[in-house]
Protein backbone atom coordinates (compact mmCIF):
# COMPACT_ATOMS: atom_id res chain seq x y z
CA UNK A 1 0.00 0.00 0.00
CA UNK A 2 2.73 2.49 1.01
CA UNK A 3 4.70 1.39 -2.01
CA UNK A 4 1.71 2.00 -4.28
CA UNK A 5 1.20 5.45 -2.78
CA UNK A 6 4.87 6.19 -3.26
CA UNK A 7 4.71 5.05 -6.87
CA UNK A 8 1.45 6.81 -7.81
CA UNK A 9 1.34 9.67 -5.28
CA UNK A 10 3.08 12.24 -7.49
CA UNK A 11 0.96 11.34 -10.53
CA UNK A 12 -2.22 11.53 -8.47
CA UNK A 13 -1.17 14.94 -7.12
CA UNK A 14 -0.54 16.39 -10.58
CA UNK A 15 -3.88 14.83 -11.56
CA UNK A 16 -5.57 16.68 -8.64
CA UNK A 17 -3.85 19.86 -9.77
CA UNK A 18 -5.03 19.56 -13.37
CA UNK A 19 -8.58 18.76 -12.25
CA UNK A 20 -8.62 21.84 -10.02
CA UNK A 21 -7.09 24.01 -12.72
CA UNK A 22 -9.47 22.96 -15.47
CA UNK A 23 -12.47 23.28 -13.16
CA UNK A 24 -11.45 26.74 -11.87
CA UNK A 25 -10.66 28.14 -15.31
CA UNK A 26 -13.63 26.46 -16.98
CA UNK A 27 -16.06 27.77 -14.35
CA UNK A 28 -14.62 31.27 -14.23
CA UNK A 29 -14.40 31.71 -17.99
CA UNK A 30 -17.77 30.03 -18.44
CA UNK A 31 -19.32 32.47 -15.98
CA UNK A 32 -17.71 35.44 -17.74
CA UNK A 33 -18.81 34.21 -21.18
CA UNK A 34 -22.29 33.45 -19.86
CA UNK A 35 -22.50 36.96 -18.40
CA UNK A 36 -21.36 38.56 -21.67
CA UNK A 37 -23.92 36.53 -23.61
CA UNK A 38 -26.70 37.51 -21.22
CA UNK A 39 -25.78 41.21 -21.38
CA UNK A 40 -25.66 41.01 -25.18
CA UNK A 41 -29.08 39.37 -25.22
CA UNK A 42 -30.55 41.95 -22.83
CA UNK A 43 -29.01 45.15 -24.17
CA UNK A 44 -27.83 44.22 -27.65
CA UNK A 45 -29.65 44.30 -30.97
CA UNK A 46 -32.82 42.25 -31.20
CA UNK A 47 -31.34 40.13 -33.99
CA UNK A 48 -28.75 38.79 -31.52
CA UNK A 49 -31.50 36.90 -29.75
CA UNK A 50 -31.76 34.13 -32.35
CA UNK A 51 -28.11 33.02 -32.59
CA UNK A 52 -27.80 33.20 -28.80
CA UNK A 53 -30.89 31.06 -28.37
CA UNK A 54 -29.56 28.56 -30.90
CA UNK A 55 -26.19 28.46 -29.11
CA UNK A 56 -27.75 27.87 -25.70
CA UNK A 57 -30.12 25.20 -26.97
CA UNK A 58 -27.39 23.41 -28.91
CA UNK A 59 -25.01 23.29 -25.95
CA UNK A 60 -27.73 22.25 -23.54
CA UNK A 61 -29.10 19.74 -26.01
CA UNK A 62 -25.91 17.75 -26.60
CA UNK A 63 -23.77 15.69 -24.20
CA UNK A 64 -20.56 17.29 -22.96
CA UNK A 65 -18.52 14.32 -24.18
CA UNK A 66 -19.83 14.83 -27.71
CA UNK A 67 -19.00 18.54 -27.63
CA UNK A 68 -15.52 17.77 -26.41
CA UNK A 69 -14.89 15.20 -29.15
CA UNK A 70 -16.16 17.63 -31.80
CA UNK A 71 -13.86 20.32 -30.45
CA UNK A 72 -10.80 18.09 -30.07
CA UNK A 73 -11.02 15.80 -33.10
CA UNK A 74 -13.17 18.01 -35.35
CA UNK A 75 -11.42 21.31 -34.56
CA UNK A 76 -8.24 20.49 -36.56
CA UNK A 77 -10.38 20.08 -39.70
CA UNK A 78 -11.14 23.81 -39.55
CA UNK A 79 -7.64 24.73 -38.41
CA UNK A 80 -8.29 24.81 -34.65
CA UNK A 81 -5.66 22.43 -33.36
CA UNK A 82 -5.64 22.78 -29.57
CA UNK A 83 -3.67 20.65 -27.16
CA UNK A 84 -5.70 18.45 -24.84
CA UNK A 85 -5.71 20.75 -21.78
CA UNK A 86 -6.64 24.00 -23.58
CA UNK A 87 -9.27 22.08 -25.56
CA UNK A 88 -10.66 20.71 -22.29
CA UNK A 89 -10.79 24.11 -20.62
CA UNK A 90 -12.38 25.69 -23.69
CA UNK A 91 -14.91 22.84 -23.78
CA UNK A 92 -15.84 23.39 -20.11
CA UNK A 93 -16.08 27.15 -20.74
CA UNK A 94 -18.48 26.73 -23.65
CA UNK A 95 -20.52 24.08 -21.86
CA UNK A 96 -20.72 26.16 -18.68
CA UNK A 97 -21.54 29.42 -20.45
CA UNK A 98 -24.83 28.09 -21.86
CA UNK A 99 -26.08 27.08 -18.41
CA UNK A 100 -24.69 30.12 -16.62
CA UNK A 101 -26.33 32.47 -19.10
CA UNK A 102 -29.72 30.86 -18.43
CA UNK A 103 -29.23 31.12 -14.66
CA UNK A 104 -28.27 34.76 -15.03
CA UNK A 105 -31.26 35.43 -17.30
CA UNK A 106 -33.66 34.10 -14.67
CA UNK A 107 -31.80 36.08 -12.01
CA UNK A 108 -31.97 39.35 -13.94
CA UNK A 109 -35.64 38.76 -14.73
CA UNK A 110 -36.29 38.66 -11.02
CA UNK A 111 -34.88 42.14 -10.43
CA UNK A 112 -37.89 44.42 -9.75
CA UNK A 113 -38.45 46.65 -12.78
CA UNK A 114 -39.21 49.59 -10.49
CA UNK A 115 -35.65 49.65 -9.21
CA UNK A 116 -34.25 49.80 -12.74
CA UNK A 117 -36.73 52.50 -13.76
CA UNK A 118 -35.89 54.51 -10.67
CA UNK A 119 -32.18 54.26 -11.46
CA UNK A 120 -32.82 55.35 -15.03
CA UNK A 121 -34.97 58.24 -13.84
CA UNK A 122 -32.13 59.65 -11.77
CA UNK A 123 -29.76 59.33 -14.72
CA UNK A 124 -27.83 56.08 -14.13
CA UNK A 125 -26.09 54.73 -17.21
CA UNK A 126 -26.72 51.17 -18.35
CA UNK A 127 -23.32 50.02 -17.07
CA UNK A 128 -23.98 51.51 -13.66
CA UNK A 129 -27.46 50.03 -13.56
CA UNK A 130 -25.99 46.61 -14.25
CA UNK A 131 -23.14 46.85 -11.78
CA UNK A 132 -24.88 48.70 -8.94
CA UNK A 133 -28.48 47.53 -9.17
CA UNK A 134 -28.97 44.44 -11.32
CA UNK A 135 -25.97 42.32 -10.34
CA UNK A 136 -26.29 42.75 -6.54
CA UNK A 137 -30.04 42.12 -6.58
CA UNK A 138 -29.74 39.24 -9.06
CA UNK A 139 -27.08 37.56 -6.92
CA UNK A 140 -29.55 37.06 -4.07
CA UNK A 141 -31.73 34.77 -6.12
CA UNK A 142 -29.19 33.36 -8.60
CA UNK A 143 -26.24 32.57 -6.37
CA UNK A 144 -27.45 29.17 -5.12
CA UNK A 145 -28.04 28.06 -8.73
CA UNK A 146 -24.66 29.38 -9.82
CA UNK A 147 -22.88 27.48 -7.04
CA UNK A 148 -24.94 24.42 -7.86
CA UNK A 149 -23.83 24.50 -11.47
CA UNK A 150 -20.21 25.09 -10.47
CA UNK A 151 -20.53 21.86 -8.45
CA UNK A 152 -21.94 20.01 -11.45
CA UNK A 153 -18.95 21.21 -13.47
CA UNK A 154 -16.49 19.63 -11.00
CA UNK A 155 -17.81 16.25 -12.03
CA UNK A 156 -17.79 17.01 -15.74
CA UNK A 157 -14.01 17.46 -15.52
CA UNK A 158 -13.51 13.69 -15.43
CA UNK A 159 -14.67 13.59 -19.07
CA UNK A 160 -11.48 15.47 -19.97
CA UNK A 161 -9.66 12.17 -19.41
CA UNK A 162 -11.29 10.96 -22.64
CA UNK A 163 -9.28 13.45 -24.68
CA UNK A 164 -6.02 12.51 -22.89
CA UNK A 165 -5.91 15.32 -20.30
CA UNK A 166 -3.93 13.59 -17.51
CA UNK A 167 -6.32 14.75 -14.75
CA UNK A 168 -7.33 12.74 -11.71
CA UNK A 169 -9.61 10.25 -13.51
CA UNK A 170 -6.93 9.56 -16.10
CA UNK A 171 -4.31 8.94 -13.39
CA UNK A 172 -6.70 6.75 -11.43
CA UNK A 173 -7.38 4.61 -14.49
CA UNK A 174 -3.67 4.25 -15.16
CA UNK A 175 -3.16 3.21 -11.55
CA UNK A 176 -6.00 0.69 -11.79
CA UNK A 177 -4.77 -0.95 -14.94
CA UNK A 178 -1.23 -1.22 -13.65
CA UNK A 179 -1.90 -2.45 -10.13
CA UNK A 180 -5.10 -4.44 -10.84
CA UNK A 181 -6.53 -2.80 -7.73
CA UNK A 182 -9.88 -1.44 -8.83
CA UNK A 183 -11.92 -0.52 -5.80
CA UNK A 184 -9.42 1.46 -3.70
CA UNK A 185 -8.40 3.95 -6.42
CA UNK A 186 -12.04 4.63 -7.31
CA UNK A 187 -12.91 5.15 -3.63
CA UNK A 188 -10.00 7.57 -3.27
CA UNK A 189 -11.28 9.39 -6.34
CA UNK A 190 -14.79 9.56 -4.89
CA UNK A 191 -13.47 10.91 -1.58
CA UNK A 192 -11.46 13.53 -3.42
CA UNK A 193 -14.52 14.77 -5.28
CA UNK A 194 -16.61 14.74 -2.15
CA UNK A 195 -14.08 16.91 -0.33
CA UNK A 196 -13.73 19.15 -3.36
CA UNK A 197 -17.50 19.70 -3.67
CA UNK A 198 -17.90 20.19 0.09
CA UNK A 199 -15.31 22.96 -0.03
CA UNK A 200 -17.10 24.68 -2.90
CA UNK A 201 -20.50 24.50 -1.23
CA UNK A 202 -19.11 25.92 2.02
CA UNK A 203 -17.56 28.75 0.06
CA UNK A 204 -20.88 29.19 -1.75
CA UNK A 205 -22.81 29.50 1.52
CA UNK A 206 -20.36 32.12 2.73
CA UNK A 207 -20.86 34.08 -0.49
CA UNK A 208 -24.63 33.80 -0.11
CA UNK A 209 -24.44 35.23 3.37
CA UNK A 210 -22.43 38.10 2.03
CA UNK A 211 -24.85 38.92 -0.75
CA UNK A 212 -27.92 38.69 1.48
CA UNK A 213 -26.40 40.49 4.41
CA UNK A 214 -28.44 43.63 3.85
CA UNK A 215 -31.65 41.60 4.00
CA UNK A 216 -30.68 40.03 7.31
CA UNK A 217 -29.71 43.40 8.81
CA UNK A 218 -33.13 44.82 8.18
CA UNK A 219 -35.11 42.04 9.72
CA UNK B 1 -53.76 -16.79 -0.18
CA UNK B 2 -52.48 -16.07 -3.65
CA UNK B 3 -50.28 -13.35 -2.28
CA UNK B 4 -48.69 -15.54 0.37
CA UNK B 5 -48.10 -18.31 -2.20
CA UNK B 6 -46.43 -15.83 -4.50
CA UNK B 7 -44.36 -14.61 -1.60
CA UNK B 8 -43.38 -18.15 -0.65
CA UNK B 9 -42.38 -19.10 -4.17
CA UNK B 10 -40.45 -15.87 -4.49
CA UNK B 11 -38.57 -16.64 -1.30
CA UNK B 12 -37.93 -20.18 -2.50
CA UNK B 13 -36.67 -18.79 -5.77
CA UNK B 14 -34.35 -16.43 -3.94
CA UNK B 15 -33.08 -19.29 -1.85
CA UNK B 16 -32.42 -21.37 -4.96
CA UNK B 17 -30.62 -18.41 -6.53
CA UNK B 18 -28.45 -18.02 -3.47
CA UNK B 19 -27.59 -21.71 -3.63
CA UNK B 20 -26.59 -21.57 -7.29
CA UNK B 21 -24.66 -18.36 -6.62
CA UNK B 22 -22.61 -19.99 -3.90
CA UNK B 23 -22.14 -23.02 -6.13
CA UNK B 24 -20.76 -20.65 -8.81
CA UNK B 25 -17.70 -20.00 -6.71
CA UNK B 26 -16.31 -23.39 -7.51
CA UNK B 27 -16.12 -24.11 -11.21
CA UNK B 28 -16.83 -21.71 -14.08
CA UNK B 29 -16.83 -24.45 -16.73
CA UNK B 30 -19.53 -26.47 -14.96
CA UNK B 31 -21.69 -23.34 -14.58
CA UNK B 32 -21.29 -22.42 -18.24
CA UNK B 33 -22.20 -25.91 -19.35
CA UNK B 34 -25.22 -25.88 -17.03
CA UNK B 35 -26.35 -22.50 -18.37
CA UNK B 36 -25.65 -23.50 -21.98
CA UNK B 37 -24.17 -20.05 -22.68
CA UNK B 38 -20.82 -18.40 -22.15
CA UNK B 39 -20.72 -14.64 -21.70
CA UNK B 40 -17.55 -13.21 -23.25
CA UNK B 41 -16.59 -9.53 -23.06
CA UNK B 42 -14.37 -7.51 -25.35
CA UNK B 43 -13.91 -3.97 -26.57
CA UNK B 44 -15.29 -3.92 -30.09
CA UNK B 45 -12.89 -1.23 -31.30
CA UNK B 46 -9.80 -3.31 -31.83
CA UNK B 47 -9.68 -4.17 -35.51
CA UNK B 48 -9.06 -6.77 -36.87
CA UNK B 49 -9.60 -8.68 -33.63
CA UNK B 50 -12.81 -7.07 -32.53
CA UNK B 51 -14.89 -4.56 -34.44
CA UNK B 52 -18.39 -3.52 -35.31
CA UNK B 53 -19.56 -3.61 -38.92
CA UNK B 54 -23.02 -2.13 -39.44
CA UNK B 55 -23.67 -2.74 -35.78
CA UNK B 56 -22.66 -6.38 -35.91
CA UNK B 57 -19.74 -7.77 -33.96
CA UNK B 58 -17.13 -9.26 -36.32
CA UNK B 59 -13.40 -9.96 -36.35
CA UNK B 60 -10.72 -12.53 -35.71
CA UNK B 61 -11.81 -13.08 -32.11
CA UNK B 62 -15.44 -13.51 -33.12
CA UNK B 63 -14.67 -16.19 -35.71
CA UNK B 64 -12.26 -17.94 -33.39
CA UNK B 65 -14.57 -17.87 -30.42
CA UNK B 66 -17.57 -19.08 -32.41
CA UNK B 67 -15.45 -22.19 -33.10
CA UNK B 68 -14.30 -22.45 -29.47
CA UNK B 69 -17.89 -22.22 -28.23
CA UNK B 70 -18.85 -24.95 -30.72
CA UNK B 71 -16.09 -27.16 -29.27
CA UNK B 72 -17.34 -26.42 -25.75
CA UNK B 73 -20.92 -27.12 -26.78
CA UNK B 74 -22.33 -23.81 -25.53
CA UNK B 75 -23.79 -20.70 -27.16
CA UNK B 76 -21.60 -17.57 -27.03
CA UNK B 77 -23.00 -14.23 -25.80
CA UNK B 78 -20.84 -11.21 -26.67
CA UNK B 79 -20.56 -8.03 -24.59
CA UNK B 80 -18.95 -4.76 -25.65
CA UNK B 81 -17.10 -2.94 -22.84
CA UNK B 82 -14.34 -0.31 -22.72
CA UNK B 83 -10.95 -1.92 -22.20
CA UNK B 84 -10.38 -0.20 -18.85
CA UNK B 85 -13.44 -1.92 -17.36
CA UNK B 86 -12.85 -5.38 -18.79
CA UNK B 87 -10.37 -6.83 -16.28
CA UNK B 88 -12.23 -5.31 -13.28
CA UNK B 89 -15.49 -6.69 -14.71
CA UNK B 90 -14.02 -10.17 -14.95
CA UNK B 91 -12.96 -10.08 -11.31
CA UNK B 92 -16.42 -9.16 -10.09
CA UNK B 93 -18.03 -11.81 -12.34
CA UNK B 94 -19.93 -9.55 -14.72
CA UNK B 95 -19.10 -12.11 -17.41
CA UNK B 96 -17.26 -15.43 -17.76
CA UNK B 97 -14.44 -14.81 -20.16
CA UNK B 98 -12.30 -12.02 -21.60
CA UNK B 99 -12.41 -12.31 -25.36
CA UNK B 100 -10.29 -9.20 -25.89
CA UNK B 101 -6.76 -10.06 -26.96
CA UNK B 102 -4.85 -9.60 -23.68
CA UNK B 103 -1.09 -9.22 -23.99
CA UNK B 104 0.60 -11.88 -21.89
CA UNK B 105 2.68 -10.36 -19.12
CA UNK B 106 4.06 -11.88 -15.94
CA UNK B 107 2.08 -9.41 -13.76
CA UNK B 108 -1.19 -10.33 -15.43
CA UNK B 109 -0.43 -14.06 -15.34
CA UNK B 110 -0.11 -13.76 -11.54
CA UNK B 111 -3.64 -12.47 -11.38
CA UNK B 112 -5.52 -14.07 -14.27
CA UNK B 113 -5.58 -17.40 -16.04
CA UNK B 114 -4.32 -17.11 -19.63
CA UNK B 115 -5.24 -19.37 -22.53
CA UNK B 116 -2.64 -20.47 -25.06
CA UNK B 117 -1.45 -17.67 -27.39
CA UNK B 118 -4.03 -16.64 -29.98
CA UNK B 119 -1.93 -14.10 -31.88
CA UNK B 120 1.37 -12.25 -32.07
CA UNK B 121 1.44 -9.05 -29.99
CA UNK B 122 4.89 -7.60 -30.67
CA UNK B 123 4.79 -3.81 -30.56
CA UNK B 124 5.50 -1.56 -33.51
CA UNK B 125 4.85 2.01 -34.70
CA UNK B 126 2.44 3.33 -37.29
CA UNK B 127 2.73 6.83 -38.72
CA UNK B 128 0.99 9.02 -41.27
CA UNK B 129 1.89 8.05 -44.79
CA UNK B 130 4.01 11.21 -45.13
CA UNK B 131 5.60 10.61 -41.68
CA UNK B 132 9.26 11.20 -40.84
CA UNK B 133 10.19 7.89 -39.18
CA UNK B 134 12.43 5.58 -41.17
CA UNK B 135 13.24 3.30 -38.22
CA UNK B 136 11.83 2.94 -34.69
CA UNK B 137 14.83 4.83 -33.20
CA UNK B 138 13.64 8.01 -34.98
CA UNK B 139 10.83 8.22 -32.44
CA UNK B 140 13.25 9.85 -30.00
CA UNK B 141 11.82 13.19 -28.86
CA UNK B 142 8.59 12.69 -30.79
CA UNK B 143 5.02 12.51 -29.52
CA UNK B 144 3.59 9.00 -29.67
CA UNK B 145 0.07 7.87 -28.81
CA UNK B 146 -0.87 4.53 -27.29
CA UNK B 147 -3.92 2.93 -25.70
CA UNK B 148 -3.93 3.69 -22.00
CA UNK B 149 -3.42 0.89 -19.47
CA UNK B 150 -2.08 -1.63 -21.99
CA UNK B 151 1.05 -3.77 -22.11
CA UNK B 152 1.95 -1.84 -25.28
CA UNK B 153 2.04 1.35 -23.22
CA UNK B 154 4.56 -0.22 -20.83
CA UNK B 155 6.74 -1.44 -23.67
CA UNK B 156 6.61 2.01 -25.22
CA UNK B 157 7.67 3.59 -21.92
CA UNK B 158 10.57 1.17 -21.64
CA UNK B 159 11.60 1.80 -25.23
CA UNK B 160 11.40 5.56 -24.68
CA UNK B 161 13.81 5.30 -21.77
CA UNK B 162 16.12 3.19 -23.89
CA UNK B 163 16.36 5.56 -26.85
CA UNK B 164 16.38 8.77 -24.80
CA UNK B 165 12.86 10.05 -24.41
CA UNK B 166 9.49 9.74 -26.12
CA UNK B 167 6.59 12.02 -25.27
CA UNK B 168 3.76 9.54 -24.60
CA UNK B 169 0.02 10.27 -24.72
CA UNK B 170 -2.53 7.73 -23.48
CA UNK B 171 -5.90 7.19 -25.24
CA UNK B 172 -9.08 5.33 -24.33
CA UNK B 173 -9.21 3.27 -27.54
CA UNK B 174 -6.70 2.83 -30.40
CA UNK B 175 -9.24 4.48 -32.74
CA UNK B 176 -8.88 7.78 -30.88
CA UNK B 177 -5.10 7.58 -31.12
CA UNK B 178 -5.32 7.02 -34.90
CA UNK B 179 -7.69 9.99 -35.15
CA UNK B 180 -5.19 12.16 -33.32
CA UNK B 181 -2.40 10.88 -35.56
CA UNK B 182 -4.43 12.19 -38.50
CA UNK B 183 -4.98 15.59 -36.84
CA UNK B 184 -1.20 15.92 -36.60
CA UNK B 185 -1.00 16.06 -32.79
CA UNK B 186 0.91 12.78 -32.83
CA UNK B 187 3.95 11.70 -34.81
CA UNK B 188 3.23 8.00 -34.42
CA UNK B 189 1.04 5.47 -32.60
CA UNK B 190 2.42 2.38 -30.89
CA UNK B 191 0.45 -0.86 -30.98
CA UNK B 192 0.71 -4.55 -31.62
CA UNK B 193 1.84 -5.59 -35.10
CA UNK B 194 -1.33 -7.36 -36.33
CA UNK B 195 -3.45 -4.38 -35.34
CA UNK B 196 -1.29 -1.80 -37.09
CA UNK B 197 -0.66 -3.94 -40.18
CA UNK B 198 -4.41 -4.27 -40.57
CA UNK B 199 -4.84 -0.50 -40.17
CA UNK B 200 -2.20 0.27 -42.80
CA UNK B 201 -3.69 -2.34 -45.12
CA UNK B 202 -7.25 -1.00 -44.88
CA UNK B 203 -6.23 2.69 -45.07
CA UNK B 204 -3.06 2.71 -47.19
CA UNK B 205 -3.51 6.38 -48.18
CA UNK B 206 -3.38 7.51 -44.54
CA UNK B 207 -1.06 5.21 -42.61
CA UNK B 208 2.23 3.35 -42.94
CA UNK B 209 3.80 0.88 -40.50
CA UNK B 210 7.36 1.58 -39.33
CA UNK B 211 9.44 -1.58 -39.64
CA UNK B 212 10.89 -3.46 -37.85
CA UNK B 213 8.79 -3.82 -34.64
CA UNK B 214 10.63 -2.33 -31.64
CA UNK B 215 9.17 -4.44 -28.84
CA UNK B 216 10.28 -7.79 -27.50
CA UNK B 217 8.28 -10.73 -28.93
CA UNK B 218 5.02 -11.08 -27.01
CA UNK B 219 1.70 -12.86 -27.52
CA UNK B 220 -1.99 -12.24 -27.03
CA UNK B 221 -4.10 -14.68 -25.07
CA UNK B 222 -7.65 -14.76 -23.77
CA UNK B 223 -8.23 -14.59 -20.05
CA UNK B 224 -10.46 -16.15 -17.39
CA UNK B 225 -10.58 -15.84 -13.62
CA UNK B 226 -7.73 -17.44 -11.77
CA UNK B 227 -8.87 -20.47 -9.78
CA UNK B 228 -12.57 -20.62 -10.72
CA UNK B 229 -11.76 -20.26 -14.40
CA UNK B 230 -8.91 -22.78 -14.60
CA UNK B 231 -11.16 -25.61 -15.84
CA UNK B 232 -12.60 -23.24 -18.42
CA UNK B 233 -9.12 -22.27 -19.64
CA UNK B 234 -8.15 -25.95 -19.92
CA UNK B 235 -11.25 -26.61 -22.03
CA UNK B 236 -10.57 -23.55 -24.22
CA UNK B 237 -6.97 -24.69 -24.70
CA UNK B 238 -8.17 -28.11 -25.85
CA UNK B 239 -10.54 -26.36 -28.24
CA UNK B 240 -7.72 -24.13 -29.53
CA UNK B 241 -5.53 -27.16 -30.19
CA UNK B 242 -8.34 -28.88 -32.09
CA UNK B 243 -8.98 -25.71 -34.12
CA UNK B 244 -5.26 -25.41 -34.90
CA UNK B 245 -4.94 -29.11 -35.80
CA UNK B 246 -7.72 -29.24 -38.40
CA UNK B 247 -6.70 -26.03 -40.18
CA UNK B 248 -9.55 -23.81 -38.99
CA UNK B 249 -7.04 -21.51 -37.25
CA UNK B 250 -5.09 -21.01 -40.48
CA UNK B 251 -8.28 -20.14 -42.33
CA UNK B 252 -9.31 -17.55 -39.71
CA UNK B 253 -5.80 -16.05 -39.64
CA UNK B 254 -5.71 -15.73 -43.41
CA UNK B 255 -9.14 -14.16 -43.43
CA UNK B 256 -8.28 -11.42 -40.92
CA UNK B 257 -4.48 -10.98 -40.99
CA UNK B 258 -3.90 -11.78 -44.66
CA UNK B 259 -1.36 -14.47 -43.74
CA UNK B 260 -1.11 -17.45 -41.43
CA UNK B 261 1.41 -17.41 -38.58
CA UNK B 262 2.48 -20.29 -36.41
CA UNK B 263 1.67 -19.89 -32.74
CA UNK B 264 3.33 -21.65 -29.78
CA UNK B 265 1.30 -24.68 -28.71
CA UNK B 266 2.61 -24.38 -25.14
CA UNK B 267 2.56 -21.45 -22.74
CA UNK B 268 5.42 -19.06 -23.60
CA UNK B 269 7.91 -17.96 -20.94
CA UNK B 270 6.83 -14.64 -19.44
Amino acid sequence: MMETLHRYGPDLLTGFGLTLLSWALGTLLGLVLGFVIEIARRFGHNLLGYPIRAYVEFIRGTPFLVQLFVLYYGGPLIGLRLDALPAGILGLTIYGSAYFTEILRAGFDAVPLGQIEAARAIGFRNTTIVSRIMVPVMMVSALPSLVNFAIILTKETVILSMITVPEIMFQTQTMMSETFAFVTPILILALFFWGFVETISRFGRRLERRFTHYLLDRS
Amino acid sequence: MTFSTTLKSALLGLGALALTASGALADDLADIKAAGTIVAATEMHYAPFDMLENGEYVGFDRDLFDEIAKELGVAPVYQDLPWTSILPGLEVKKFDFVLAPVTMTAERADRYSFTLPIADATVTFVQRKDGKLTSPEDAKGMTVGVQKGTAQEKQLEAYGEKIGGINIKGYGTPDEAYADLMTGRLDAVAGSAPLLNYLAKTRPDDFAVVNPPFGTPTYFGFVARKGDGDTLVAAVNDALKAIEADGRMTAIQEKWFGAATELPQTMPEL
